[in-house]
């Protein structure tokens, strides 16, 4: 089934491409979360011990949810849900500096990476935010899809995808 | 017939792949691991000293016999000092109109303060330019230089007058305490030209900076920085900061008067690191104050302020 398994290609990458990203920032927030810290603590106006314990939170949040996007695949849907939520704080922070502050140069989104490969301004980052933010839309689309293909006649059979979310 | 139900293989197969790419993707990418943190103009914006590799070696050792032939004033002979810094400020780059009296005397003022006994004592010198700062563990320079200088992680109640201390104890104790300027060899900076062949020796530049983070240097291909300050830098940690801070003077008046001064010195053990220090005007106390004080490649240089 050629059509099944473009499907099943697109569910991987839209996944793939996402937890990647969220895995990247959550090794890179964890090893090194200063830059991170410094952020949070600024757009949230909290102490920096506490916005260091809140850059690790979002750190395993990210891990968790990169690891909910792998192994569901689509079969259950609030690890995209939540991946969502959580690029959709991140761009209102984001906007909330580069609006108020447009000299501001870094999020610390990727810890020690920023600024060295092409993460060179926050408006890089909320495209780059918004495009995955856009792979889980496609990714929940698909896995709806999937869902309603699986219970018509001729089908992707595929049960487990009507799991509670 | 494809059943779209992934097996668990797959899944978890997927899970692997990206962890392993994106921890592939740090290792490579991060500083730390890679040991690529390159910096040009002031402090690293990573904090992390750098690796010190056989290209800033043999920058260092290219350059190291001219630094050696040049003459050096303690920092602690005030009024040679003094004299050095005039020397260095009437180098003036063509064009720059300034007060030259009030460059010299707070360039002058802080590389006395430099020159104390006791971070008490550099903490009085200092303390009509500078106070000592309360977000020390946002800073990654501070970070960087802890970790280097004691073996350990910056503690979280870091307090400036504590760091100062174990600072000024490890450049006591250490090879690498900045003890005198070279008072010779100074040079009307033009990057615009071939660089001596033994590399720079001291003089400085005067800017409008009208970006909020100057470095003239971000302007540059790598080469030709390289060519000019070698392959790595790093900024001294700043224990405190000005009473006018760069950014808000920035903030409010669109363009700073900026000044950057290269000089080498000569640590206690006698041997000569290339320093830069860069200095900005606040018009409203009329006098200059340090943006940043860094060396180029030798990392046995150890020193805050």
């Amino acid at each position: 089934m050629a059509g099944g398994r473009l499907v099943l290609v697109a569910l991987i990458v839209t996944a793939a491409v996402p937890a990647g990203a969220f895995a990247l920032g959550g090794i890179a927030k964890l090893d090194d979360p200063l830059l991170a810290a410094q952020f949070i603590g600024h757009v949230l106006s909290v102490r920096l011990d506490h916005a260091f314990d809140l850059t690790r939170a979002i750190a395993v949040c990210e891990l968790v949810l990169a690891a909910g996007i792998c192994l569901s695949l689509g079969r259950r849907r609030w690890p995209a849900y939540s991946g969502m939520c959580l690029l959709a704080f991140f761009i209102g922070m984001l906007l909330v500096v580069q609006l108020r502050d447009p000299q501001a140069a870094s999020c610390g989104c990727f810890g020690g990476l920023m600024g060295r490969l092409f993460l060179r301004s926050l408006w890089t980052q909320i495209g780059i935010d918004l495009g995955l933010m856009v792979s889980l839309a496609m990714h929940l689309v698909l896995s709806y899809a999937q869902s309603a293909g699986s219970s018509g006649p001729g089908g992707i059979d595929n049960a487990s995808s009507a799991a509670p979310d | 017939m494809w059943r779209g139900d992934l097996s668990r293989r797959v899944r978890v197969g997927l899970l692997v792949a990206v962890l392993g790419l994106a921890g592939g993707l740090y290792w490579l990418g991060s500083a730390r691991h890679a040991g690529r943190s390159r910096h040009v103009g002031g402090p690293d914006p990573t904090g992390r000293p750098p690796k010190t590799g056989e290209s800033g070696q043999r920058w260092y050792q290219e350059r190291v016999s001219f630094w050696e032939s040049l003459e050096y004033t303690p920092l602690t002979d005030a009024e040679r000092l003094r004299q050095t810094v005039s020397n260095l400020v009437q180098a003036r780059y063509p064009g720059a109109a300034i007060d030259e009296e009030l460059l010299i005397r707070d360039l002058t003022a802080f590389l006395q303060a430099l020159a104390a006994d006791s971070p008490e004592e550099y903490l009085r010198r200092v303390s009509a330019r500078r106070v000592p700062r309360d977000d020390l563990f946002l800073d990654k320079a501070v970070h960087g230089w802890y970790r280097q200088a004691t073996g350990d992680d910056l503690p979280r109640d870091a307090d400036a007058r504590h760091l100062l201390a174990r600072f000024w104890r490890e450049r006591d104790e250490g090879p690498g305490r900045p003890s005198a300027v070279a008072t010779k060899g100074i040079i009307q900076i033009d990057h615009s030209r071939p660089l001596p062949p033994e590399g720079l020796p001291s003089g400085y530049l005067l800017f409008n900076a009208t970006i909020p983070k100057f470095s003239w240097w971000s302007s540059l291909p790598p080469e030709e920085v390289e060519r000019w300050i070698g392959p790595f830098g790093q900024g001294f940690p700043q224990i405190t900061r000005p009473t006018v801070i760069y950014d808000d003077l920035f903030h409010r008046l669109g363009s700073v008067l900026v000044c950057e001064v290269f000089v080498p010195m000569r640590t206690s053990a006698g041997r000569p690191f290339l320093t830069s220090i860069a200095l900005y005007f606040s018009p409203e106390e009329t006098c200059w104050h340090i943006h940043w004080f860094a060396n180029y490649y030798p990392y046995w240089v150890c020193w805050a302020y």
